[in-house]
């Protein structure tokens, strides 16, 4: 058993360099996507419950995003009839439209947060994603 | 992935009895730390060489909290928010630094009590030590154990 929580990490392997993919990644612990695309020192605002926007420390400018509930996301797509090739990753921006479509809890008035959407489809809605989804989700 | 440990294992109080529990740290989201980063999130875990034990922010925000929440999303049932004020911060080069100034400390935990995210958000400003917002987005708040109420009359 590793003693530290440096040991851990440095058993798997790092850490190494480069340390930064700007790619989005799936976690399946938090069953969220994020996409981190600057590798900036940042802090979360919370959009709604299901998106969180990360932000520089430096300058407040958009650096990345968490997609929260993606299980649930998936199923409210999958009653569409849309599926996802979860080998062959499926573009952010389904995730984008339909948590907009079905988010509760707004942290920010409508048009700030209509904003905010817009901006993240048309910075990371392209971007694919690999999803190694939990057994039962 | 490398082989080792599957977890490692962070002590963290235990909101529901006031003693210490154990949240895993899980090989799999490691691995996607040290892979994707930022490196923010590495340090913030590990703490620095000197400090490994107990200098991270995780570590310090788990055991001693100055908040607990619960229901933190619609679909994670059980989950937990643990918020407070560590000592540091850390920068992606690996620098420890003072705290980020209006900011308070995250980590998301979820009902198997495996990590799951941590970061920095606003604070609120009426109340050090618990993110902005948190009256809405929360279910409850489970730490520090509000006293209970007497129905006696």
């Amino acid at each position: 058993m590793a003693k530290t929580a440096a040991d851990f990490f440095r058993e798997l392997g790092g850490p190494q360099e480069p340390a930064y993919r700007a790619e989005p990644w799936y976690n399946p612990n938090g069953d969220s996507i994020h996409y981190h695309w600057r590798p900036d020192e940042f802090y979360a605002e919370r959009i709604d419950d299901k998106l969180t926007v990360y932000r520089s420390m430096a300058t407040d400018d958009a650096v990345g995003c968490q997609i929260k509930g993606v299980g649930a996301l998936l199923k409210q797509l999958g009653d569409f009839g849309i599926s996802v090739d979860q080998a062959d990753g499926a573009p952010l921006a389904m995730f984008l439209f339909v948590s907009q479509a079905s988010a509760r809890d707004w942290q920010k008035d409508i048009a700030e947060r209509e904003k905010t959407y817009r901006y993240l489809l048309e910075r990371a809605g392209r971007q694919r994603v690999e999803l190694t989804m939990p057994a039962g989700a | 992935m490398p082989t080792g440990a599957a977890h490692y294992p962070l002590p963290a109080l235990d909101p529901l009895t006031g003693r210490t529990k154990t949240v895993r740290l899980m090989a799999e989201l490691a691995d996607r730390i040290l892979r994707y980063g930022p490196r923010q999130r590495y340090f913030e875990v590990a703490g620095d060489r000197a400090d490994e034990t107990t200098g991270s922010p995780v570590q310090q925000v788990l055991r001693e909290p100055v908040a607990v929440f619960c229901g933190i999303r619609e679909h994670q049932h059980g989950g937990t928010c643990y918020t407070g004020c560590p000592s540091c911060a850390y920068t992606n080069g690996g620098s420890k630094v003072p705290p980020w100034p209006g900011k308070v400390f995250c980590v998301y935990v979820n009902p198997r009590d495996h990590l799951f995210e941590w970061r920095w958000e606003p604070a609120d400003p009426d109340e050090p030590g618990v993110p902005l917002g948190h009256q809405d987005r929360f279910k409850e708040r489970i730490w520090p154990r509000q006293p209970q109420t007497s129905s006696a009359s």
